[in-house]
């Protein structure tokens, strides 16, 4: 680690994976509800565990955001961070409001923390994956505010470099989409037209400009390729996700009642996004094969490999399955999105975190890698997690196909709840690969406490030294 | 004007890749038509690099279109256009594409970095 204040992203990483392992947890709790209707009811409804395991997802994922600017904008900017304390400050705030917030969900009714979190002065609650009080939003935008000047004055005042203008252009969207969870119109389709502008334009949008400088930044740090060749491929990719992402938002649009052309647009453009994601997959395959060092941190490098692989089936492949309008006239809203949505997060969003954090941890703790001891078990935490996440996508495409056919497609469709029963086989499948990737995500948590073996020992004590 | 043959010999490599490729997530068909073109004008090439990444290329995109057909029709021959014959049909069609599409992003990255490249399984089948 080159510069001290770069240590402040260390609580920042581990408030993701604490809130990952909990986000995890209430993925099992709702997969089992899919087969148990009445589990832990009504101490858990449906309903809440599902709002605790998307908003866990994003608040985490924005932890690991926060942690890998905190870390690598510095080395970029090669200067110490703006406000070290300001950093620290904010991460308190950031996890005492989604405490707060998640503990809010599950003690008292939502309609109760409507009313005492005063939503009825301004209304903002009661949206999907939005289902934060106005306090929390405001909150958020506190934090995302001051995280934001934070870098930027580290930015502005150092060594700029394509991937932290790149970062900071994304955490600025990131920023500036968030606003739009503001604006609650009485009219439904407006109400819809607007939420993607968070939803979709922060994922596959903006989100991408964050995914692709971190995944460049480990590239140029784990492979020794010129920084030049790696910013140009950074810039096209960024600029194919924007391309295809922006106008690609049409395909949310098909069936809320906006206007027909969309239903060209959205499937014209949402068509080629799978573009950036392959480009990704080819850059990181590519600098991996021209890389002029072996850097001895390989679970770092199978990391960010896995994620450009991951990514491209998870938002590219499942994405494109069913993007395409008459295509998607059947299959809105069914177990095929939910395959999408899971692979896509994991392999773009999920990996890229934990990407940085494999490369960061050990140079936090003054060392370039961790013992092998540690890597291999690291490695099987990335098998255990990345194949039942594939088997999660399969067993819930399987699923869904079945749904589609059932309940919309065949001439005498049957009703949502008998089509349920029908396909659970599927849904106990997907619950098993949930398990197995809980012990993944546990053995990953493990490998930061592997000792170095006897061997080893020596070393690593000289490494560190 | 003169072309660095070494150079020269890498586009090739890397065109035979990307009509693979191509072929596989735009113009399937279009695409192996201009792959036959391809090593049809260069089959007798001198170049080692030329004739792997051809035979390879034209090889792989034979086998992987008739993994993909004729698996299908038997899965259609099978069950119909019911809902498990859907099921199997979009599993099987998922796998076998997409894992045709990575083991190309391999070959294409070797072409070019100008190393020789055989698919993985039935690769070693063609040569030229």
């Amino acid at each position: 680690m080159k510069y001290p204040s770069q240590a402040v992203a260390k609580p920042y990483f581990v408030a993701a994976i604490a809130l990952f392992i909990v986000q995890i947890a209430f993925g099992l709790i709702l997969g089992m509800q899919y087969v148990v209707g009445d589990f832990l009811f009504p101490e858990i409804p449906f309903n809440v565990a599902r709002m605790v395991h998307t908003n866990l997802l994003i608040v985490w994922l924005l932890f690991g955001f926060f942690g890998a600017a905190y870390y690598l904008v510095p080395e970029e900017a090669q200067r110490d961070l703006y406000s070290p304390k300001l950093a620290t400050i904010l991460f308190w705030v950031f996890l005492v409001a989604g405490g707060l917030t998640v503990l809010g969900y599950l003690l008292v009714p939502y309609a109760t923390l409507a009313e005492i979190t005063g939503n009825r002065f301004f209304p903002t609650m009661g949206r999907e994956f939005l289902e934060q009080p106005t306090i929390t939003k405001i909150g958020i935008v506190i934090v995302a505010l001051g995280f934001l000047y934070n870098i930027s004055m580290t930015v502005l005042s150092g060594r700029k470099t394509v991937v932290n203008v790149v970062l900071l252009s994304g955490l600025i969207g990131l920023a500036l989409f968030f606003l739009f969870a503001f604006y609650n119109p009485v009219n439904l389709v407006d109400d819809k037209y607007y939420w993607w502008w968070v939803v979709h334009l922060w994922v596959e949008g903006v989100w991408e400009l964050i995914l692709g400088a971190i995944l460049a930044y480990v590239l140029i740090k784990t492979t020794g390729v010129d920084r030049e060749v790696i910013e140009k491929w950074l810039y096209i990719i960024i600029a194919m996700t924007l391309i295809t992402g922006i106008i690609g938002t049409g395909h949310h649009y098909y069936w809320i009642g906006t206007p027909v052309y969309w239903q060209w647009w959205g499937s014209i453009f949402s068509a080629l996004e799978p573009i950036p994601f392959f480009m990704m997959t080819v850059f990181a395959f590519n600098m991996v094969n021209q890389r002029r060092r072996d850097h001895p941190n390989k679970a770092a490098v199978l990391w960010a490999m896995g994620t450009a692989v991951m990514a491209f089936l998870g938002a590219g492949v499942w994405g494109f399955l069913h993007t395409l309008s008459p295509v998607n006239f059947y299959t809105h809203g069914t177990q095929i999105t939910a395959a999408h949505g899971h692979m896509a997060f994991y392999g773009a969003y999920v990996m890229i975190v934990l990407t940085i954090i494999s490369y960061a941890w050990p140079k936090m703790h003054g060392r370039e890698a961790a013992n092998p001891r540690a890597q291999v078990v690291e490695m099987w935490s990335f098998w255990l997690m990345s194949v039942s996440m594939v088997f999660i996508t399969l067993f819930l495409t399987a699923a869904g196909v079945l749904q589609v056919w059932m309940q919309r497609y065949s001439e005498t469709p049957e009703p949502f709840m008998v089509v349920q029963e029908k396909i659970a086989l599927f849904y106990w499948m997907r619950e098993a690969a949930g398990v197995v990737f809980m012990v993944g995500l546990l053995v990953y948590v493990a490998s930061f406490f592997v000792k170095p073996g006897a061997a080893e020992a020596p070393a690593a004590a000289e490494a560190q030294a | 004007m003169v072309i660095d043959p070494e150079k020269q010999e890498r586009r090739i490599a890397v065109a035979a890749q990307t009509l693979y490729l191509v072929n596989l997530m735009l113009l399937p068909g279009l695409a192996f038509l201009v792959l036959l073109g391809l090593l049809a004008v260069y089959r007798r090439s001198d170049s080692a690099l030329v004739r792997n990444h051809l035979a390879q290329a034209v090889g792989v995109s034979a086998v992987g279109g008739a993994l993909i057909v004729v698996v299908l029709g038997l899965i259609y021959l099978q069950g119909g256009a019911g809902p498990y014959a859907w099921l199997w049909g979009i599993l099987y069609f998922t796998f076998v594409h997409t894992s045709l599409i990575f083991i190309g992003v391999v070959g294409f990255v070797k072409a070019l970095n100008g190393h020789e490249f055989v698919f993985p399984v039935v690769g070693r089948w063609f040569r030229l």
